[in-house]
């Protein structure tokens, strides 16, 4: 009897430590998959990385891309982990922070995707759909009050100087405290070169590879952390949720931060609350500090991602991922911090969703138009102007 | 006492007193919603299963928003056919 017991509960506890041990082999992948885009991008570009991405040189450009891909692939962790790998294979910091900005924009049409389920529900629709879009017009007044200052002064790469300074002590990565995570991820990477260059595979054909591989391995390991991370961590998100209630909205921000980086997915979490607004449980301004907090959590793969990157481009990706939390923590509180600024995404989302309730013709025009014409006649514009 | 001093002293208590109860109300108001709102945080995996669905709910969107789409022409259609 005590014997069956015993075994059991170590079959019990083996099954609860099953799935940590599957997210940890999941981040190595990531580690892995990074310092693939990074080795393949250095390979293959070598020190052309800046004409490479010289289409994207011009900001709008930048935005507009780092938007349509992320739209297309529903996750601004994938778009931003390949980011830093591209910095650290040698993308300049300064084209990489408008495509940075252009995610947080692009991530925002997942929740948008799940509150046109309502689309049925009448007042639910109108709630859900302003839950959605609270987030887009946040993440839409941010781009346009920082890229223009950006462009201007460059303040948030020079705060990712900074920062990233402030946390090496101005040495290169090599000799910083990110370096532990280093020595287990290159001897993989280091045997999949041996195996392409065994086979004859020219510098190029390698390059390519390794960011085709890196890119398909970062959006399949995202994918698959977020699964599992949705299933482990539930508990867990119900219970910061329980203690956020009736604390005002710092506690909406830090637990929409914590939510996220426990599922390591922004999209998740923003789409979470979408039919807590819908069934008016929540009201609009209880759930924007939520949303707001979801982009900041979701800097942290981008900060686990830099640390897979080696070699003397290691201190960008350590600067493009510390921007991005830069952007995201300035933006909260530039934007939510300002009184006159707070409701501004609070009124815009709730008049788009008026207009949804009239004719959902508006809400189709509004998907197609911000994340995919707007964006593709812009591009289209600004390269017939040369700008 | 004049008329006036307990006139104006009963509407204080009344004040007083009408103010007591919307702060209780107030309160009742808030435990409520946010027992509600406890409520809805339990059933998170009900949601979290719904996000699964994303494609059905674009199918769902676009099945409203052609039905939308042919009810105006169709109307437009009719109004032409008014017009002759």
């Amino acid at each position: 009897m005590s014997s069956t017991t015993t075994n059991t509960q170590s079959h019990t506890s083996s099954s609860n430590w099953l799935p940590w041990f599957k997210v940890l082999g999941l981040v190595y992948l990531l580690l892995i998959a990074v310092s693939m885009i990074s080795t393949g991008f250095k390979v293959a570009a070598g020190d052309q990385a800046k004409e490479l991405f010289a289409f994207a040189s011009n900001p709008l450009t930048g935005v507009i891309v780092g938007t349509i891909a992320t739209a297309l692939i529903q996750s601004s962790s994938t778009v931003t982990s390949i980011i830093v790998g591209l910095v650290a294979g040698g993308l300049p910091v300064g084209i990489a922070i408008p495509l940075i900005m252009g995610a947080n924009m692009g991530t925002t049409i997942t929740n948008t995707i799940v509150s046109l389920g309502h689309v049925r529900q009448g007042e639910e629709f109108r709630r859900a759909f302003a839950a959605a879009t609270v987030h887009d017009f946040f993440n839409l007044f941010s781009i346009l009050i920082f890229l223009p200052l950006e462009i201007m002064f460059g303040f948030l790469e020079k705060i990712g100087v900074y920062l990233s300074g402030f946390m090496v002590g101005g040495d290169s990565m090599a000799m910083g405290g990110f370096n532990f995570i280093n020595p287990i991820v290159k001897p993989p990477v280091n045997a999949l070169k041996d195996v392409f260059q065994s086979i004859g595979a020219s510098d190029m054909v390698m390059g390519i590879a390794f960011i085709v591989l890196g890119i398909t391995l970062i959006f399949l390991v995202i994918t698959a952390i977020g699964k599992l991370l949705k299933v482990l961590m539930v508990g867990r998100a119900k219970a910061i949720l329980h203690t956020a209630v009736g604390r005002g909205p710092l506690s909406g921000i830090l637990s929409g931060t914590a939510i996220t980086v426990l599922v390591q997915s922004s999209s998740t979490t923003t789409s979470l609350v979408v039919p807590l607004a819908g069934s008016g449980v929540f009201s609009l301004k209880q759930i924007y500090p939520f949303t707001l907090g979801a982009n900041i959590g979701t800097c942290i793969t981008a900060l686990l991602a830099a640390t897979a990157v080696d070699g003397a481009n290691a201190v960008f990706a350590l600067q493009i991922a510390l921007v991005h939390i830069s952007y995201n923590v300035i933006g909260v509180a530039v934007i939510y911090g300002l009184p006159f600024t707070r409701n501004i995404p609070i009124y815009a989302a709730e008049w788009l969703a008026d207009l949804a309730m009239k004719s959902t013709l508006y809400v189709a025009a509004y998907i197609g138009l911000v994340f995919f014409i707007a964006p593709v006649a812009l591009i289209g514009i600004s390269q017939l102007m040369g700008w | 006492m004049s008329d006036f001093k307990q006139r104006s002293e009963s509407l204080r208590a009344q004040i007083t007193d009408m103010e007591q109860t919307l702060g209780t109300m107030k309160n009742q108001l808030q435990a409520e919603e946010e027992r509600e709102q406890h409520d809805a945080i339990d059933r998170l995996e009900e949601y979290l299963g719904d996000l699964e669905n994303k494609h059905a709910k674009l199918q769902d969107f676009w099945k409203v928003l052609r039905t939308e789409v042919s009810g105006i022409f169709s109307g437009s259609r009719s109004e032409v056919g008014k017009d002759k």
